[in-house]
């Protein structure tokens, strides 16, 4: 498994997290600045989703401190009509987007009045 | 209020200190609020290299353009916006913890810096301030005659 070893006991930041529906897809938005794209890992098995990443922080001779590091890891269950195994994944400005397509028969119709 | 309390007596003062911590409670409120009604403000590190300070805060899914820095008299601040984005149109959220908004914070350098050589820079959402000691705040040893 291809994931961020995380304990339970590490985890002392959660990501605010977004999560929209739209025509076609469900995205999911979670804030991490700073990241190495390296160190973000998106795993799907089934209907699961887990998102597993590690912030580096600089702390030697810290004056002011507010900024919080380490690990974490968030698991999603996606809904039955979506296409897992085509989810895309991006970081941009320190955000993770994560596009998960909604299968054929699901998506929304328009419907034409004959 | 006051006036129905003897001048002077001590439930006089104390009901005096509660209507300023009133005031000073609503005035607080009136700062930049998020999505939920809540107060946003990035977190921020300041970090002392041997001969610069470096800031740091966090700004995820902001613009360059959306960033403002600031310094006069050791006085640093940085304001910004958060914009709420929705580019899919007639998206519907399930679940949002992000905050939007407005936020100004300032900071007095602990150190005096070098205010012609500050360098910002902002890349995947952290703002990067570095800014240079001026040469009478850099540590020096002191040799023993």
């Amino acid at each position: 498994m291809n994931t961020i070893n995380v304990n339970k006991t590490d985890m002392i930041f959660i990501p605010p997290t977004e999560i929209s529906e739209s025509r076609d897809n469900y995205t999911i938005t979670m804030e991490i600045p700073g990241l190495d794209k390296a160190d973000i890992k998106i795993w799907s098995e089934g209907n699961k989703l887990m998102v597993t990443a590690e912030k580096k922080l600089d702390t030697e001779g810290r004056l002011y401190a507010e900024r919080i590091g380490g690990k974490f890891a968030r698991w999603f269950v996606l809904p039955e009509d979506c296409e897992s195994a085509k989810v895309e994944a991006e970081y941009v400005d320190g955000l993770i987007k994560i596009v998960i397509p909604k299968s054929e028969k699901s998506k929304a119709k328009t419907i034409t009045i004959k | 209020m006051t006036s129905l309390i003897k001048h002077g007596s001590r439930l006089g003062w104390a009901l005096h200190d509660l209507r300023d911590e009133f005031e000073r409670v609503f005035r607080d409120l009136e700062g930049p609020f998020d999505a939920n009604g809540r107060t946003w403000s990035p977190p921020i590190d300041i970090v002392d290299k041997d001969d610069k300070l470096v800031l740091t805060a966090e700004l995820p899914g902001m613009q360059k353009g959306d960033i403002k820095i600031d310094l006069q008299d050791n006085v640093l601040t940085i304001e910004g916006e958060k914009h709420y984005k929705n580019e899919e149109k007639k998206a519907s959220y399930y679940h949002c913890e992000r905050a939007y908004g407005k936020f100004s914070r300032s900071f007095t350098l602990p150190r005096k810096v070098d205010s012609a050589g500050i360098m910002a820079e902002f890349k995947d959402g952290v703002l990067t301030i570095t800014m240079p000691k001026t040469e009478d705040a850099k540590p020096r040893q002191i040799e023993i005659k």
